[in-house]
């Protein structure tokens, strides 16, 4: 009796030539074989981001956002500002203060976006004099939703005004944390300093889990991660939004704690807050109505 | 139908498919000057990666552990003896318990019916894997299953040994087989055929005429003018520079962009698609190449 433990593998020759059979068969009994328990994807990738930035897009709102940036040594530098947003006169306004460190408080920017597709920016720095500094926060970010709306309000190129559109580069199905997802990459219209973003959707709620960013055209590794745990997601007006994003900037190996408190703006934050010819007379967590109302 | 059947079938489609239009890719001549060009392929898979994979038993044959002269107890627990098999036969990764069938060709006769082709056979192998597909069908359909069965072919009954396979390949199973020992492998194995009506089948659904699509303008208001159509594997289609949108006319159809695409721009669309397994799981990526570049 052989004890070999040569193998001699027989492997299914015969699946090779299947391909050359007749095909006389109904095509009905491959829905029998298969089942599939899914259904095709209605919406194209396009309008899958449309409708996450729609989700998080919520007009009259604020939100209060500390970042806690640690460096590789260790060290911790936090920072606190406020974003406000209202529609003002059919025009977006949207409104970034500091808040914190100190040094800086008070530091505002204002973005208008008329509805004639021009945009307009002020800023306004409260002790002139002062030695440069740079922002630790993104005016630009799509878990913010202040990356989509400020796309593209110049005319491109072919005098077409693509107001906030994207190219759409690739879609694939994913799962993340057991959850499907859409992973999708986009580029904007107008070029913004990096080439593009490869965004998670989440299926059932079109809720933004992670975005990926990349640099250069030719960068097969992205330069930042951004995540958003499922389990720190708030409702708020029917809208599913992050109260804490990891940010992983792999450029600098610094990550990037930000805890965001979203909600409603106050009706008793007058508009004047966000006209250009006034927003810097007040702090907007001093909001003193009536010194404004003057 | 035997899903990892398919799973090769489309692989070898899908091979070929790729092989081809990688040839024609380099052979095309760059885009003309102040055009662009747009390309689409489109391949069509059983089932992506990430679904589960069929059930498999391992059927095997431990006589070779055995010592000369010594056969076991008929009820004698063989799992032992499998997992050392299965490790000297590198069969890996190691079946769980519960998927690892072991059979000795020691014993009295397994069948009173003699072996035609040469009496002086027997029918261990034939015998155990009846044996097992009786127990399995017990708890299932063997529709999709996965067998292996590792022995020794040259003292087994090659008729009654294939004609055992016949009957689970007609039942949907998938059937391996490992050969150990120096003898030479039954003929009838290398002809067993699966039932024509499933290959046909999968042939008919994943060999059809290549879709057609369209390249529609991609304004962000009013509705989009088509510009050109083309044929998915076809050559490239030109077009004029500006924001495009691609339909694949699929069902549903598939929308993909909208691309910016400059004067001397080829893009190039290759689309995956898994229309009965996971009809959701459909992919597509554009690549631009610049002919500046």
């Amino acid at each position: 009796m052989p004890r070999s433990s040569k193998l001699q593998i027989v492997c299914a020759a015969w699946l090779g030539v299947v391909c050359g059979l007749a095909a006389s068969s109904e095509a009905a009994e491959l829905t029998e074989i298969f089942q599939p328990t899914t259904k095709p994807n209605t919406l194209s990738a396009d309008q899958v981001v449309d409708r996450a930035f729609a989700n998080l897009f919520v007009p009259d709102f604020m939100m209060s956002i500390e970042t806690v940036r640690t460096n590789p040594a260790g060290q911790r530098e936090r920072a606190v500002f406020r974003v406000l947003r209202r529609v003002v006169n059919g025009s977006l306004r949207i409104l970034t203060e500091s808040l914190e460190p100190e040094s800086i408080a008070g530091t505002r920017v204002l973005q208008v976006e008329r509805p004639d597709g021009i945009e307009q920016t002020y800023a306004f720095v409260r002790s002139l004099g002062r030695e440069p500094f740079e922002t630790t926060y993104r005016l630009a970010d799509p878990f913010l939703c202040t990356w989509f709306e400020q796309e593209g309000i110049a005319p491109t190129e072919a005098g077409v005004d693509f107001g906030g559109r994207h190219e759409v580069l690739a879609r694939r199905p994913d799962e993340v944390s057991g959850e499907r997802v859409q992973r999708i990459t986009v580029r904007p219209m107008i070029a913004r300093g990096y080439d593009r973003i490869e965004l998670v959707i989440a299926d059932r709620d079109f809720a933004i889990l992670e975005y990926l960013h990349y640099v250069g055209a030719s960068d097969l590794e992205p330069s930042l991660i951004a995540r958003a745990d499922r389990k720190d997601m708030i409702t708020l007006d029917g809208h599913v939004l992050p109260s804490m994003i990891r940010y992983e900037d792999r450029l600098s190996r610094d990550v990037i704690l930000v805890t965001i408190e979203h909600a409603q703006l106050p009706p008793e934050i007058p508009n004047i807050l966000f006209e250009p010819r006034s927003f810097h007379r007040a702090r907007t967590d001093r909001v003193p109505a009536a010194d404004l109302e003057q | 139908m035997n899903r990892s059947l398919a799973t090769v079938v489309i692989a070898s489609i899908c091979a070929a498919c790729a092989a081809g239009i990688g040839d024609a890719l380099n052979e095309l001549p760059p885009v003309r000057p102040g055009a662009s060009e747009i390309q689409v392929e489109v391949y069509r898979g059983v089932m992506p990666a990430s679904l589960p994979t069929p059930s498999q038993h391992l059927l095997i044959d431990v006589t070779p552990l055995l010592e000369p002269g010594d056969p076991p107890d008929a009820d004698a627990d063989l799992s032992p003896l499998a997992k050392r098999m299965v490790t000297r036969l590198e069969l890996a990764p190691e079946p769980e318990p519960s998927k690892l069938h072991a059979f000795t060709r020691t014993g009295g006769p397994t069948d009173a019916t003699t072996c035609e082709s040469d009496p002086s056979r027997e029918s261990f192998a034939s015998a155990a894997l009846e044996t097992l597909a009786t127990n399995l069908r017990s708890g299932s359909t063997l529709d999709g299953m996965r067998l292996t069965l590792a022995t020794d072919f040259s003292v087994e009954c090659a008729e009654r040994l294939c004609e055992s396979a016949a009957r689970l390949i007609d039942e949907g199973a998938w059937l391996d087989f490992v050969q150990f020992g120096s003898g030479p492998v039954p003929t009838c194995i290398g002809k067993l055929r699966p039932t024509p009506r499933e290959p046909a089948s999968l042939g008919a659904a994943f060999a059809p005429s290549p879709p057609t699509f369209r390249i529609e303008t991609a304004l962000p208001a009013g509705a989009p003018r088509t510009l050109a159509r083309g044929t998915a594997q076809g050559p490239p289609i030109e077009v004029g520079p500006g924001y495009r949108t691609v339909v694949v006319e699929l069902n549903p159809e598939e929308r993909i962009g909208p691309v910016r695409l400059v004067p001397g721009q080829r893009a190039r669309i290759r689309l995956m698609d898994f229309p009965l397994s996971a009809p959701d799981q459909r992919q597509w990526q554009i690549e631009v190449e610049n002919a500046a570049q």
